[in-house]
């Protein structure tokens, strides 16, 4: 005997299906700390170095509107653990600060870390590799307020979206791997700069 | 009833296979075309200043503009600018978007840019609505399109750079254009404030950009 659906319960069954697609919902990726493995080589720099990390960097929250879903990643925390990271990696002497205004300090050079963007694409196809991308702007000042330095460094990565049932994981692993991208290269440009080296007397 | 059957089988078979191939051909990560490094070299717009090289080239022309970008920009509402900087001098120098200015136009940021590209969202939206699935597939291809041009325009954007001498950087800057200024075939200036460390006066380098005759 063939099943049959009756008029009502198909009526309900659209009216599901309808209602799954005009009804968004918001997903929040929440993100551990990025374990870093296999620094690149690098020379540490003499230097005494502020790290300034500001309530926009830490408390920066990348959002995705997707088909009427909403995607949001919390990266300022990880961002900024990552950031003081590499600063201690980077300079032989650093001191951290936080909040909405650089304090006065006795330093070389006051270094502050901003987030310009963060972009990820998209696929409809969940094993479908997708980059994901973070630019952060390193800016480093004399404490007379003058710019000494900056860049902003990209940190990429290529993974795939995920599926209904791993599509968090992915999310994680996509993030993670962009993340210690753009710390690797930061260390490499913030102990080979000329402009830093100069400064230095290195 | 038998009849019946064969046939609601027969087009959900139909309405399944439209929707697999059309999220084939809609969803899947578009490619650009990398801007090639000598363009703004054979267009010969270029000065050289104070010790700088300034090269641009303006992305005018339809077809090119959806050759790197997937779309036409330009008709938009943004004009993408490929913009080279050489640092000949003797001192450093930092290079920013905000470093750059197209007279008649202002300056647009990436994101906005992005964002002015893609209808597919609101397309998306109407098929879920509509509650068919096809309808809903070219919505989520077109979403999935658009963002990925978004990605695109960020990738190829001019990024704050400290150019020590004898180093470059180059990159697209967006300009939001006038509705009047979007068709019309016209010189533009585009005007650069070098950003030299420890010497804040430089004179602004001026280049005119002459219309390209493809310029629509």
């Amino acid at each position: 005997m063939t099943p049959t659906i009756d008029r009502p319960t198909m009526l309900m069954l659209a009216l599901i299906f309808t209602m799954s697609g005009a009804v968004g919902c918001t997903r929040t990726y929440r993100l551990d700390p990025v374990e870093f493995s296999q620094w690149p080589e690098y020379r540490q720099v003499d230097m005494h170095v502020h790290l300034h990390l500001s309530d926009e960097l830490r408390g920066h929250t990348y959002e995705k509107h997707m088909l009427g879903d909403r995607f949001r990643y919390p990266v300022g925390p990880v961002l900024a653990l990552g950031a003081a990271q590499t600063a201690e990696k980077a300079f032989t002497r650093v001191t951290v600060s936080e909040g909405g205004r650089i304090p006065t300090v006795e330093a070389d050079g006051i270094l502050t870390p901003d987030v310009v963007g963060m972009e990820q694409a998209t696929s409809i196809w969940a094993f479908e590799a997708v980059d994901t991308s973070i630019d952060l702007l390193w800016t480093l000042k004399d404490p007379d307020g003058n710019t000494l330095w900056a860049k902003t460094i990209r940190g990429t990565s290529r993974h795939h979206l995920g599926n209904a049932f791993t599509h968090r994981s992915a999310a994680r692993k996509r993030v993670s791997m962009c993340v210690e991208d753009l710390f690797h290269k930061s260390l490499v440009d913030l102990t080979t700069a000329q402009e830093i080296l100069q400064l230095s007397g290195q | 009833m038998g009849t019946w059957n064969i046939r609601s089988k027969r087009i959900l078979i139909l309405v399944a296979s439209i929707t697999i191939a059309m999220a084939g051909t809609l969803g899947c990560a578009r490619k650009f075309a990398d801007f090639p490094m000598e363009a703004e070299a054979v267009a010969g717009l270029r000065t050289q200043e104070h010790g700088i090289a300034l090269g641009a080239h303006m992305v005018a022309d339809r077809n090119e503009s959806r050759k790197y970008f997937g779309t036409s920009l330009r008709s938009r509402g943004i004009m993408a600018v490929h913009i080279t900087v050489e640092n000949n001098s003797d001192r450093s120098l930092i290079v920013q978007q905000q470093d750059f200015s197209l007279r008649g136009a202002i300056r647009h940021h990436d994101r906005e840019a992005a964002a002015a590209t893609g209808p597919g969202t609101t397309v998306a939206w109407t098929g879920a609505v509509l509650g068919s699935l096809p309808i809903a597939m070219l919505g989520a291809g077109m979403a999935v399109s658009a963002d990925n041009i978004q990605t695109n325009l960020e990738k190829k954007a001019l990024i704050t750079d400290t150019l020590s001498p004898g180093a470059a950087t180059r990159g697209f800057v967006y300009f939001s254009l006038p509705s009047q200024a979007r068709e019309a075939a016209q010189t533009w200036e585009l005007v650069y404030q070098p950003q030299f460390i420890g010497r804040p006066d430089c004179p602004a380098i001026t280049l005119p950009i002459p219309p390209s005759g493809k310029d629509h």
